[in-house]
Parts: C-alpha cells; structure tokens; sequence
C-alpha cells in the first residue's frame, strides 16, 4: 500500500472542477481560469496555509486541463510488414490509412489534482481525515478560495468533517511515493521481515514437483505420465501464484518510518544545525585551546547551548515551518 | 576518423588561449553601428564587417601557419544580439539564437548573482555597459591581442587603423571603461598579463594565484597523435582513471556534443558551424580586501591547526582555491610539506610539471580532507567528485566525470590594471574574463549558478566560491534588497583530514572579493559566417 510508506501518508487526489461559468470580481470566466488565478495568489513559505500543519512535509496543486493527445496510434509493424489485407478487422485497416482521423481522448472536465505527504503512524484512513480536520480547522478560508470551484464543494462541505470526507471521495491509489528520510538506505533488520516459512514451503512444493516430474521422465508410462502431466501443471501453477501472491504482499508492507523523520523532528534538527554552526564558529578556538581556562569557556558556553536551544525538547525552540533556506 | 577543423574557419583565442601563444597584452573595443535608419545602419555594420574581415585573425593564423609568423597584433570579433539584428541579419537565424544570448547578460544578472550589491547593480558597471536602448547599445565586441614581439605603439597603430575603418560608416565607439562619476573613462579596456620584477610575463592574477592550468582539451583542437596526451587531466575522465578528449561541439557548434547529437543551433547551419558563444566578464578584483581578509584569518587558522603563520597562511589561501598559489593541486599535496616536495620533485622548469599540475581526481577525496570541495578549483571544474555511483558505493560502476563533461568552459581573456604593495579596492584591477562555449546557458551559467554561488553540489549549504562568489556581509547589508537577498553572513569551512586529530576550521565573515563591472553575450562567428554577415547573404533565399 504505497499511499503509506516510511512513517508517512501519500495523499493523492484528482477533484473534478465545475465548468459552468462563474463571475469572478464581476468578470463572466470559467472555474478552471479563476482557480488557475486563486493558485498563483496562495501564500507561500512561512505565509503557506499548508505551513499551519506541523505534519505536513509537503503539498501540490496541480491544474489539469486534458489529457494530452499522444499522436495517432500506430499499426503493429510485424501485421504490417505481413500485409494488411490479411487482417479483418475494419478499425485495424482504418488505422493504416493516414485520410481517416482517429477518434481521441478528452476528459470530459478539468481536475485539480492536490498531493501532500504528512506524518502518519499507520496509514490508517483515520490520520487521513484527522489530518484533513486540522488542515482546515487552521486554514478554511485559503482551502474554500481554492476548492470552491471545484464540483459539489460548495454543497457538499460545510465543516472540517465534511471537507475531509470530500477529499477522501477524490482519492485515488498513490503508486509511487517518495520519501527522502532514509539517508543511507533502510538497515537490512529493519526492512518489511520475509516470512520465510511461506517462502520456503512454496519452493519445497515446486522441488517435489519437479523432482516427480523427473521421476515419471526416467521411467515412462504413457497414460499415467499424460495425468501427471497434469498434475505437475496444476502443481506450478499453483506455487508460481503463491510466489507472485508473496512477492506483491511483500511490495505492499510499508518500510519503518524513519528515525526523527517527522516535521517537528525535522524541523528541530534544521535549528540546531544552524545554532550550532553558529556556536562552531564562535567557539572554535576554545575548542583547540588546551589549557584549563579554554577547557571551562568550552564546556560552559556548551552548557548555555544546550540550556537555550534544549535539544531535547522537539517542539521548542525550533525553526518555522514551512521556512525554506536561509 | 576523429574531428578534422578548418582551422581557417574559426577565429583565433578559441582552439588556444592567446596568452599561450604570446600575447601578454590586448585591448578590447566596444562598437555601436549608427546611422539613420535601419537599412542604413546594417549596410554600416556590413561595410564595416566586409572591410575588417581580412584583418580578423584565424585559428590558423594565430598558430603560425607554414612560414608565416603569427601575426603581431591579433583582431578578433563578436556580435551581441542587438548586434546582429542592426547588421540586418534575417529573422531565421535570430530566432534561432538561445534565449539567453537574446536576453543579453544584464538581464540574467539575478541568475548569475551580479545583482548582489543591490537594487542599483547596474549602476555600478562601466559606463561602457550601462543601459541603453537596442540602437546605442553595444553592437561588436573587438579584441585586439598584443604579441610579444610587437610594442604597444603597434597596439594603438592598429586600434587607430580599425577606428577609423569604423568612422567611415558610422561605426563608433562605445566608451568608458569605469564607473559612472570616474574621473578616467578610458576609450578602450586594456588588458595585460602581470609581470615578474624581471619583466617576465606571469600567469599570475591580482590574488596571487597562477591562473587558467586548467583548459578543457576536445577533439579537433589539436593534431590527432596530440589529441590523447593533452586530454589527461584536461577533458573527460571515465570510472576507471582513463582520459579522452571532449567533445567538439561542447566549444563549437555544428559538431557533436557530449550528449553524443548536433545540438541545434541557428540556421543556415553554415551561420552557426564553426562559431561560439563568448561571455565578457569585467571581474573587479578588491585586492585590499583580500589581502586584509587573508592576514586576519591566517592568525586564527594557524591557533586552530596548530601551525606556523606563514605554512597557516599558504595552507589556507591553497584550502580557499584548491590549489597552491603556484599551481600545484591540493589533490596531489595536501599539505605545506607536501607541496614542497611536489615542487622539489617537479620544478619550474621540469618537463612532467605541466601534466603533474592537472593529472589528477578526486576520486581518493570524496570528503574534501585534501582539497575542500568548496574549493573553487573543484567547484568549477568538478572533475570526477559528483560521480554518483561513487557516492552511492558501487565503485565497479564508475562513470568518472560524467556529470562534469557538459558543464565545461574555455577560459580566455587577460587581467588589466595593477596591484601594488599599497593598492586599495578602488582601484582598477582584476580579469577581464571572456568564457568560451557553445551553450552559455548550459555551461557557464550552470557553473556560476549552481557551483560558485549554490553550495549543494559541494554539500556545503548555503555556501559560495570562498573566492569568486557573493559573499553576504548579514545583518550588516546596507541595501536592503541585497540584505533581503543574499542572507545570513558568508563563511568557508576549511574540513580537516579527521586523522590527523585538527577540528575543521570556519572562517566566517568573507568580504566580497571579485565585483563585476559588466559585460555581455556575444555570438563569434566562424569566418565563413562574417562573410556572410558582410555580404547580406545569410539567408540565400
């Protein structure tokens, strides 16, 4: 399940947007061009109406107009190269000939499509909506800005409840999130464990089988072999889908989040790194100092460092969320 | 069959840097063709063209072909976009021009950090380079190079000669080449190596560092057997250490790149093949600053590592450029001791010196104790440090300098002015930098964006080029849009080899060390496209 993944919630959703035309300050315009306008205003960085979360990594919002036309769909060249007039199928042969249009796709409205990723213990559809609550308990007026014109938001979502069951209608399956946390790869003991009786008892049956089916080769008898044939048949099958059915399991199990990788923890570690480039910099002759004097500024101003940033304590003093840079 | 060039084709300063080749000293003219209307302007400027076209020097000339010596002043040529469209060149091959040649370079100057004064950048270029509308801008950039065997009277014979050419059809001179409110607007930007109290001519520039070792080597450049020999060190290194020539059209365009296709360039493809992009970069260099900056720090990295003033001193201008000031690589001595053996195993004079001084990687570095990776010599020339599966630990994969190969620049030009035991900021002094490629935006900009003034790639944050880069002073910015901009006070960290027991030093509060004065993008036609140009027939049709 891809929509969670290293201790966070892949929320990937595609909302349609209304396209009955509106007015907008008085002027007559589509939702999709007010909308488009609305994006383009949101606060960014610290201002951002998503920086109010102290879960949310990241969020986008992205507008799309169609699907894109991808040219004319091609003949297979092998049939092609066979001849044409073999084939009977009339739509096949009208594909050949470059004077008939093809037929293309359209979406029948724009969507705005709105992806974010926030911290999550489960993935359970629970921190999806509690997580939806939040956002718009401390930012309904920039979400209604954005999300009023799109289909049914308006009747539909009156409280936090309600907005959140709106997106959750929009969701569809994320298949390839991203996820940055795990610096140096996931240690081979904290990844999803393989349960490896499943494993080996899928390869034990198929030994058996292939040890049979060798067996019944070296001592041929045509009518019993014929049923085994059979049988060894059903027997692959069946330890092939187990194994397929093993490995799409495994792909499914989310890895570990990762450690201090929530945006609190993130955040904090950002502070600290910059205070303490800071107390670095200031105290980096003490630091070489090798007398008793320097030792004690040392260990004192390490002292107040602690004391004022408390790198223990992840919700202060910390950085902004939503504060990019410098 | 490997890249055979007509060397009568392209201009002289490409294939070879001048100095190489002689020529200690140039000047650089800037032109605007004038005249009263647009018909008239561009049979100006194609007289002009047409006229000086047989005095502009080739690669072949400058080379010395057959008997004849290279000749004693060189004249060389190039056009800003502004430029080309006075001289009436049609809209097919314009809009065949990449955008930021369009753009010019003053309006990329947010990109390029040369807004990092503040809101009034510009007007602290040159007269010369201050704003002007399409008709009275800077149309041609001259450069006139010097040869050792000519004086300077020859110099202004030969300036004299092309400025009355140019008088003849409107072609003027765009002077001042200082400040607005600078008493001294010279006519012409003159350039001159640093020579050595014997007079000799150095590769010195103000800071004190030997510049321009290294120089991209690519196919074409030099005779086939050479080929191989200078590409070590000079042009692309795979995972496994072995060198090869660049290739052609990452400094020429009509010829394949190191995307291995003919990037597009404008058309007819005669207009472009053979010819380059060049950026002119007036460098201010603040001398004094330097030198300041470089004595307080000496004191409180010599505490910090434990060594003696004048080995602090060195170690720690080698540590800001990567290399030592006379050229030897971190990457090949570490350390003060180092260096002098280096230097006792290949002295000035000794024929494996050359290729010592560029014959390496930093494979055995990924972490900088050698040389930083802020560095300037390895933030602008990479080599192999962001080979990524290196980084990633699958050494068996190396893929060397890949990441490096389509970001390299030819370094041309010369410094101008001087700097004296008792020299101030003020004064004129630094390089008059002219980067050579066939994408600027690809390649130059890439590196003065991404490399001198992004320190991600370095894995140093927000830091920039400890030398060349914007510096921030903080807080203590005076402009406010400079003090909104370029953020908390600028530092070089000095990351130490962690056996030997030294905490990393940090040096904090670097002034801004390299200023530039202006500039701009121009297009160097190969001699066919001069004629061309001249003639009016670019586009035959």
């Amino acid at each position: 399940m891809p929509t969670f993944d290293s201790g966070a919630y892949f929320l990937t959703t595609l909302i349609p947007i209304g396209t009955t035309p509106i007015a907008d300050d008085g002027v007559a315009t589509s939702p999709v061009h007010a909308l488009r306008k609305r994006l383009s205003l949101l606060p960014r960085g610290e201002r951002s109406p998503f920086a109010r979360s102290t879960r949310n990594h990241f969020a986008r919002f992205v507008v799309i107009d169609d699907v894109a036309y991808n040219g004319r769909e091609q003949p297979n060249t092998l049939l092609v190269a066979v001849g044409p007039e073999l084939s009977i199928d009339q739509k096949y042969k009208d594909m050949l000939n470059p004077v008939i249009a093809q037929p293309q796709d359209h979406l029948s409205c724009p969507f705005l499509f709105f992806a974010s990723d926030f911290d999550a213990a489960s993935g359970a559809d629970a921190e999806r909506d509690s997580y939806l609550r939040e956002l718009w308990t401390k930012s309904e007026a920039e979400l209604k800005e954005v999300f009023k014109y799109c289909l049914g938001f308006e009747a539909r979502v009156t409280d936090a409840a309600s907005f959140a069951k709106y997106i959750a209608d929009c969701q569809i399956e994320t298949t390839m999130p991203f996820h940055d946390y795990w610096l140096d790869g996931v240690p081979a003991d904290q990844l999803p464990s393989v349960p490896l009786k499943t494993l080996g008892l899928a390869f034990a049956g198929i030994a058996f089988v292939v040890f049979a089916a060798l067996y019944w080769w070296l001592f041929p008898d045509f009518l019993r072999g014929l049923w085994f044939l059979l049988a060894i048949a059903g027997g692959v099958l069946v330890g092939g889908a187990a194994i397929v059915l093993y490995i799409l399991d495994f792909g499914k199990k989310p890895f570990p989040a990762a450690p201090n990788s929530t945006l609190p923890e993130v955040l904090k570690a950002l502070y600290l790194r910059r205070q303490f480039t800071r107390f670095a910099i200031d105290r980096q002759l003490d630091a070489v100092g090798e007398d008793e004097a320097s030792a004690q500024r040392l260990y004192d101003s390490f002292k107040s460092f602690i004391d004022a940033n408390k790198p223990e304590n992840v919700a202060e003093p910390t950085q902004q969320a939503g504060s990019i840079g410098i | 069959m490997s890249v055979v060039l007509d060397l009568a084709d392209i201009q002289g300063n490409i294939l070879d840097a001048y100095p190489k080749q002689g020529y200690f000293k140039g000047r650089t003219i800037l032109l605007t063709i004038g005249g009263d209307s647009e018909k008239a302007r561009a049979a100006n400027g194609r007289h002009f063209v047409t006229q000086l076209l047989p005095r502009v020097t080739s690669a072949l000339a400058s080379r010395g072909s057959g008997e004849a010596e290279p000749p004693a002043i060189a004249v060389n040529i190039a056009f800003t976009f502004y430029g080309l469209l006075m001289l009436g060149v049609p809209t097919r091959p314009l809009r065949g021009m990449p955008d930021e040649f369009i753009d010019g370079m003053a309006k990329r100057a947010r990109m390029l950090g040369d807004d990092f004064s503040g809101a009034g950048w510009q007007s602290k270029w040159d007269e010369a380079w201050q704003p002007a509308k399409p008709e009275s801008a800077v149309h041609i950039l001259l450069v006139l190079n010097q040869r050792y065997t000519a004086s300077p009277a020859d110099l202004d014979a030969v300036t004299e000669q092309i400025v009355a050419l140019g008088k003849q059809y409107h072609v003027e001179v765009r002077g001042g080449h200082n400040p607005p409110g600078h008493a001294n607007q010279p006519l012409y930007q003159d350039l001159t190596a640093l020579f050595d109290a014997q007079g000799r001519p150095t590769p010195k520039e103000h800071f004190g560092f030997s510049d321009g070792i290294s120089d991209p080597v690519f196919e074409g450049q030099y005779a086939a057997e050479q080929t191989q020999a200078a590409a070590i060190g000079q042009g692309a290194v795979d995972g496994n250490g072995n060198w090869r020539a660049l290739a052609t059209g990452e400094f020429l365009l009509g010829y394949p790149d190191e995307a291995q296709e003919i990037p597009g360039s404008a058309m007819p493809l005669a207009f472009s093949r053979n010819g380059t992009f060049l950026a002119y970069r007036k460098l201010h260099e603040n001398v004094a600053s330097w030198r300041k900056f470089i004595d307080d720090q000496t004191e409180k990295f010599a505490a910090v590592w434990g060594l003696e003033i004048d080995v602090a001193r060195e170690t720690l201008v080698a540590k800001m450029a990567g290399r030592w000031s006379d050229g030897v690589p971190l990457a090949k001595a570490k350390d003060f001791a180092a260096w002098q053996e280096f230097n006792q195993k290949y002295p000035e004079d000794s024929p494996e010196r050359e290729r010592q001084l560029v014959d390496f990687t930093y494979r055995d570095d990924p972490d900088g104790g050698k040389c930083p990776m802020t560095s300037h010599t390895r933030r602008v020339n990479t080599r192999d440090a962001l080979d990524p599966w290196i980084a990633a630990g699958q050494p068996k994969q190396a893929a060397g300098s890949v990441l490096n190969n389509r970001r390299r620049i030819l370094r041309r030009g010369l410094p101008y002015g001087s700097s004296g035991p008792d020299t101030a900021d003020k004064d004129e002094h630094g390089i008059v930098m002219l980067v050579v490629c066939s994408s600027l935006a690809r390649q130059f900009e890439f590196v003065q964006q991404q490399w001198i003034h992004y320190g991600v790639d370095a894995r140093a944050g927000n830091d920039t080029c400890p030398i060349v880069g914007n510096h921030s002073q903080g807080a203590e910015t005076e402009d406010e849009y400079a003090r909104k901009r370029n953020g908390p006070k600028a530092k070089f960290v000095v990351p130490s080899d962690p056996s030997s027991g030294k905490p990393p030093y940090i040096a904090e509060g670097l002034p801004q060390f390299v200023e530039t004065r202006g500039g701009d993008y121009f297009f160097v036609p190969s001699l066919t496209a001069l004629r061309m140009i001249g003639m009016g027939t670019v586009d035959p049709t």
